[in-house]
């Protein structure tokens, strides 16, 4: 087998004067072979995929090393040889497809405009090629959506364009960065289904780009793993991701959320002993967003919009018990979260703390209920510094300045960080450590109820890992119950003690962790759980033998 | 984070921050200091030096009464860029606060404040200047609030927006799920973070004020004489224009660099505030 | 798209409405009583309440209200008070001499800035990119009546090619219409364009960083094709709010222009009604104005629709 790609001590810098962002990385791809390169942020997995498609931005430089396609040097070509290259003979799939396709053009148009600009089919034939295509991708109804605009469309099926338009030149090589990163899990199943079949079908050679260990098995045959611009370990799928040599593949490995991993310990206390009292509960609670436009819009001839976001959802969380609450975008989690803690009021139904109805109005605030937000870059106000994020809450209670201080020093001390973070500003942390401030802030007044909204997805594993580590110690430590928002059901089956999935603003299926991952009920909840990569629910069919489904 | 500790330590400024608000600086201290830098008052009239072309006397040369030219302009420039600092104040105290609430708070009260933008801006501004300035004795006071309520509309759009996006910053639902009040939240989470846009806006602002007040003196709606500013000694010149072009050249090559440094002053805090505000660059 | 439509004319109308009462209460607290100007200096009380009388100006404001709007409806606009002629053709004949300042201004602003800006995006740090910048600092610092008298010192007075002052129709020979013209327009596009290149290199620098920008290249187009067909159509879209707003300065800019040059249009029909405190005609003619704006935002929305698919189909169908 030859090589088609072969990376040769490839060294990179963004602007003069800066530290390499690649410290002569090495990388063969033979001929019809799926490679994977997996880091995080920051590993410089996606700056090798822009070099390969000689895509750097402005300011980046290549200074050592080669980039060979099929025998011949890339680095050394003009600029117009390259770009005959692109999509002819090395295409790329794109992050997120939301952006990757013109908002103006229809589907057709960009997907034929290669071939047409190519001479390789004449305008009259490339609606008959584009139908082809889009047939190959598997998209239904493809003469109807072949006149669409991009954002008539699904993500999933926009994703299935940007892959079509990628293999219209019929490339030998197709780089993929990071192409299910921006979809929802059922859907990122698809694709990758999708894609493992074309590369059989077409015999394409494919560079792989993620930071997802678990999908990159489906697809590839060999994995290079990346550090801070390093090659730390390259070799066969099977050998890296089951017996990896490198400490960093060892620990990223180690962070991997799977499916009920056999080492986890039993389910949590609260399933030991007599079921606890309810501390807050929702009951039957709906809500819709949009609503009816004001009068004089609606004289003018505009109409409602409502969208449903809740249907009649009922939930209740016990003392010191954490409930992982699943679903995929759409699927009202989010907005229940925010029911729960007060910034949205439901349009009927109740929440009830301690079994006493709330004010059923929005904006309610109470502290025994506090919330943990998704993006840590977000959730703290850059201008402020640590002292005053955490000490507000405490000063807007009544405590004095120097009881306040106080906490403050005991609240870094919870959540692992230096006392010394007090005088910082947000930005000056790492993503982890925000969201440890995160954390911090909203046990500030020793709340009875938690919720975590996806508080992990904006991070790394690794750092997932210890936040998550963080999260089920602060339970065990203060018996607080926590509803625990994701959509990762990984994630959900290590930290949950139950489990509640959602779809479309309801309620599918609610049960004990092992009961939901190893024996569902719902055909929803299987088809979310088949979407879980091989390799994170290895284990599982083991389980659900003992299960005895 | 070391870059970003680094960049905090020393703060580079950027040129044109550097020669925008030395040259404004300059043209303040010359306008403050008129009278120890030229000799004449700047509405001495002197019969005997009418329209003289400029010498070692005066510099800029004398005008229709013989008033010296460059007193007049250094005289001006108080008017014209107070008018412009003025104007703007005004438009700022009222249009972003308004901004700030319609963006946060959304639905009647938000219809409210931009249908009634919507309404203002559909007249052309000098339209809405001239209407306002047409049902009062002129004065530059008044050209001043014509010029602010022109701008009004434009910053609670700005600031409307701003903190429409800052709204959905879940630092701000956390904000509200602790039960802050309104003034808190607006004034204290959202509002420093709405500055550097606003800053920069409103730099800019100053220069289009300064420009528009000196149309209206230039039409005769804005200062009156004796009084004077830039606007006014053009309109004052334009008789003489083929006699005595220096006149005319004086005042506005001063409201040219004036208003040039001012926008030097906000493309430098442009890109000094896009910097500081880049986390963890 | 329908629905849409007649929703937009429901909004001009109320603007148009709302705008009528705005205008003629701004113009009720006109102080110096329009009566005392037709009177003159050496009226007596009595003169002055028998011209009060007959122009109706002791009756209740909305009574006066109504009827001009009323009137206004049915195409009369009132008498002048100082001229004592009817105001439509009056603002009607302006607005034609104002239309061709303000058309052939517009046109070249548009074709200018456009260019100008989608060039200097394009070659971003190049040298037109560079002298591009240098004009337009220039052109945004100097107030227009500025340009105005250095373009006429220097075209009309020191060389002469040009006159400095009025307007001969185009029945008077096409020549010397257009150079009656070309100093007025020269010295609202030198004012205007700047605006429009500058914010459409802008969003053209902002387009092509765009991810399907980035895609298009991915595929092997060529950069011809990139930046014609993915970026410009693209870019535009922000440029039709800039030209709308312009378009008000450019109203704005014509009462300076109009005034520098002694050009007979609306500019300087309006200024003269501020002076002699006429309200028929300043009322009138800011009515004018207002409406041709406001029909000027209508084409500028349905602008939009053409240029971006997203406003024009909704989500419903496909799915």
């Amino acid at each position: 087998m030859s090589a088609i790609l072969e990376i040769k001590d490839l060294q990179l810098v963004y602007g003069a004067g800066s530290q390499p962002t690649l410290h002569g990385v090495d990388l063969e791809i033979a001929t019809g072979q799926a490679v994977g390169v997996v880091g995080e942020s920051g590993s410089g997995k996606s700056t090798v995929a822009w070099t390969v498609m000689g895509l750097l931005p402005p300011g980046a430089r290549v200074t050592r090393g080669s980039v060979s396609f099929e025998g011949n040097e890339l680095l050394a070509m003009s600029a117009e040889e390259r770009r005959r290259l692109r999509g002819k003979s090395i295409a790329m799939v794109f992050q997120d497809p939301f952006t990757t396709l013109n908002p103006c053009l229809t589907v057709g148009q960009q997907l034929t405009e290669v071939l047409v600009e190519r001479g390789l089919v004449d305008a009259g034939a490339a609606r008959c090629e584009g139908l082809r295509l889009m047939d190959e991708v598997k998209l239904p109804r493809a003469s109807e959506l072949y006149d669409a605009y991009p954002h008539q469309l699904s993500g999933g099926m926009k994703q299935r364009i940007v892959i079509a338009s990628a293999l219209a030149c019929s490339p030998k090589l197709l780089v993929l960065d990071e192409p299910t990163t921006a979809l929802d899990v059922t859907v990122e199943a698809h694709i990758l289904r999708l894609l493992a079949e074309l590369q059989k079908t077409r015999g394409l050679s494919m560079l792989f780009i993620s930071h997802n260990l678990g999908i990159v098995e489906q697809l590839c045959s060999s994995v290079t793993v990346m550090q801070s611009g390093r090659v730390v370990e390259a070799g066969a799928a099977e050998q890296v991701l089951r017996r990896p040599n490198h400490a960093y593949t060892q620990k990223l490995l180690g962070s991997l959320p799977r499916l009920l991993k056999p080492a986890t310990p039993a389910p949590g206390p609260a399933n030991e002993e007599a079921p606890q009292a309810e501390v807050i509960e929702a009951r039957d609670v709906s809500l819709s967003f949009g609503g009816r436009p004001g009068l004089i819009s609606r004289l003018l001839g505009a109409e409602g919009n409502a969208v449903q976001a809740l249907a009649n959802v009922s939930l209740s969380l016990r003392k010191a018990e954490i409930v992982g609450l699943v679903g995929e975008s759409g699927s009202g989690k989010s907005t229940l979260g925010r029911c729960l803690v007060g910034i949205y009021a439901p349009q009927s139904g109740e929440i009830r703390l301690d079994g006493r109805a709330t004010n059923p109005r929005a904006d309610r605030s109470d502290r025994r209920i506090q919330m943990v937000f998704q993006n840590p870059d977000s959730s703290l106000n850059p201008r402020h510094r640590i002292g005053e994020i955490l000490g507000r809450p405490l000063r807007l209670v009544g405590k004095s300045k120097r009881e306040a201080d106080q906490r403050v020093k005991e609240l870094l001390a919870l959540v692992r960080l230096p006392e010394t973070y007090v005088s910082r500003y947000p930005h000056q942390l790492s993503g982890g450590e925000k969201q440890r401030i995160g954390i911090a802030r909203a046990l500030a007044l020793e709340p009875e109820i938690l919720i975590c909204d996806e508080v992990t997805s904006a991070l790394d594993v690794s750092v997932q890992a210890s936040i998550l580590d963080l999260i089920k110690d602060l339970r065990d430590r203060l018996n607080v119950a926590i509803l625990f928002v994701s959509h990762d059901l990984a994630v959900i089956s290590q930290i949950s003690d139950r489990v509640v999935v959602m779809r479309g603003g309801r309620i599918v299926e609610e049960g004990s962790v092992g009961q939901v991952i190893a024996a569902p009920r719902e055909a929803y909840t299987r088809e979310l759980l088949a979407s879980v990569p091989p390799f994170i629910s290895e284990g599982l069919s083991t389980a659900r033998a003992m299960a005895g489904a | 984070m070391l870059a970003s500790a680094e960049l905090r330590a020393r703060p580079r400024l950027p040129l044109p921050l550097v020669i925008g608000s030395s040259l404004l600086l300059a043209i303040l201290m010359a306008s403050l200091a008129a009278p120890f830098i030229t000799a004449f008052d700047f509405d001495a009239m002197d019969v005997t030096a009418r329209m003289k072309a400029p010498d070692a006397v005066h510099l800029l040369g004398t005008d229709e009464f013989g008033r010296d030219v460059l007193s007049r302009t250094l005289h001006g420039a108080s008017t014209s860029i107070g008018l412009g600092v003025a104007a703007t104040a005004f438009a700022f105290a009222i249009g972003v606060p308004l901004g700030l609430l319609g963006g946060y708070m959304r639905g009647r009260l938000d219809d409210a404040i931009m249908r009634t933008v919507d309404i203002l801006v559909s007249i052309p501004p000098v339209m809405l200047g001239l209407l306002i300035l047409a049902s009062t004795s002129p004065g530059v006071w008044k050209a001043a609030l014509a010029v602010g309520i022109i701008y009004i509309p434009i910053l609670i759009r700005l600031s409307r927006s701003v903190a429409l996006s800052l709204a959905q910053e879940e630092f701000i639902l956390a904000a509200r799920t602790r039960g802050e009040g309104l003034g808190w939240i607006l004034f204290r989470e959202i509002l420093p973070n709405a500055l550097p846009p606003l800053v920069v806006e409103t730099s800019l602002r100053i220069s289009f004020a300064i420009l528009l007040g000196a149309v209206f003196s230039f039409l005769g709606l804005g200062t009156q004489p004796p009084s004077s500013d830039w606007g006014l000694m053009i309109a004052e010149a334009r008789p003489y224009l083929e006699q005595a072009p220096w006149i005319a050249l004086a005042p506005g090559v001063a409201l040219c660099v004036t208003v040039i440094s001012i926008n030097l002053v906000g493309e430098g805090l442009r890109q000094f505030l896009d910097v500081r505000s880049q986390p963890g660059a | 798209m329908a629905g849409y439509l007649t929703r937009r004319l429901g909004q001009i109308v109320f603007t148009i409405l709302a705008m009528s009462v705005v205008i003629f209460g701004i113009t009720q607290v006109l102080p110096g009583n329009v009566a005392y100007v037709i009177a003159g200096q050496f009226a007596t009380p009595d003169q002055i309440a028998a011209i009060e009388t007959r122009l109706g100006l002791n009756d209740p404001m909305w009574q006066q209200f109504l009827r001009w709007a009323g009137a206004a409806l049915q195409g009369d606009l009132g008498t002048s008070m100082v001229m004592s002629r009817p105001v439509g053709p009056l603002v009607a004949e302006a607005l034609g001499r104002s239309a061709q300042l303000a058309g052939v201004s517009f046109l070249l602003v548009a074709l200018i800035g456009v260019v100008v800006g989608v060039v200097s995006g394009v070659r971003a740090g190049g040298w037109f990119d560079r002298v591009a910048l240098v004009v337009t600092w220039l052109s945004v610092a100097m107030p227009q009546f500025f340009i105005a008298i250095v373009l006429v010192l220097l075209f009309s007075g020191h060389l002469g090619w040009l006159p400095a002052t009025g307007y001969t129709p185009i029945s008077g020979g096409v020549l010397n219409w257009l150079s009656h013209l070309i100093l007025p327009v020269a010295t609202l596009v030198v004012g205007l364009f700047a605006h429009v290149a500058s914010l459409q290199r802008a969003s053209m620098i902002e387009t092509l960083g765009a991810s399907y920008v980035r895609a298009a290249r991915a595929k092997g187009l060529s950069e011809r094709k990139v930046i014609t067909r993915h970026a410009l159509r693209n870019a535009l879209i922000p440029t039709v709010t800039v030209l709308t707003l312009d378009l008000g300065i450019l109203m704005g800019g014509i009462v300076v222009v109009e005034t520098v040059f002694s050009y007979p249009g609306l500019g300087r029909l309006m200024i003269t009604a501020v002076e002699q405190k006429d309200l028929p005609v300043l009322q009138a003619s800011v009515l004018t104005v207002t409406v041709i704006y406001a029909f000027a935002n209508l084409i500028a929305d349905l602008c939009y629709l053409a240029l971006d698919p997203r406003l024009r189909t909704g989500h419903a169908g496909v799915r």
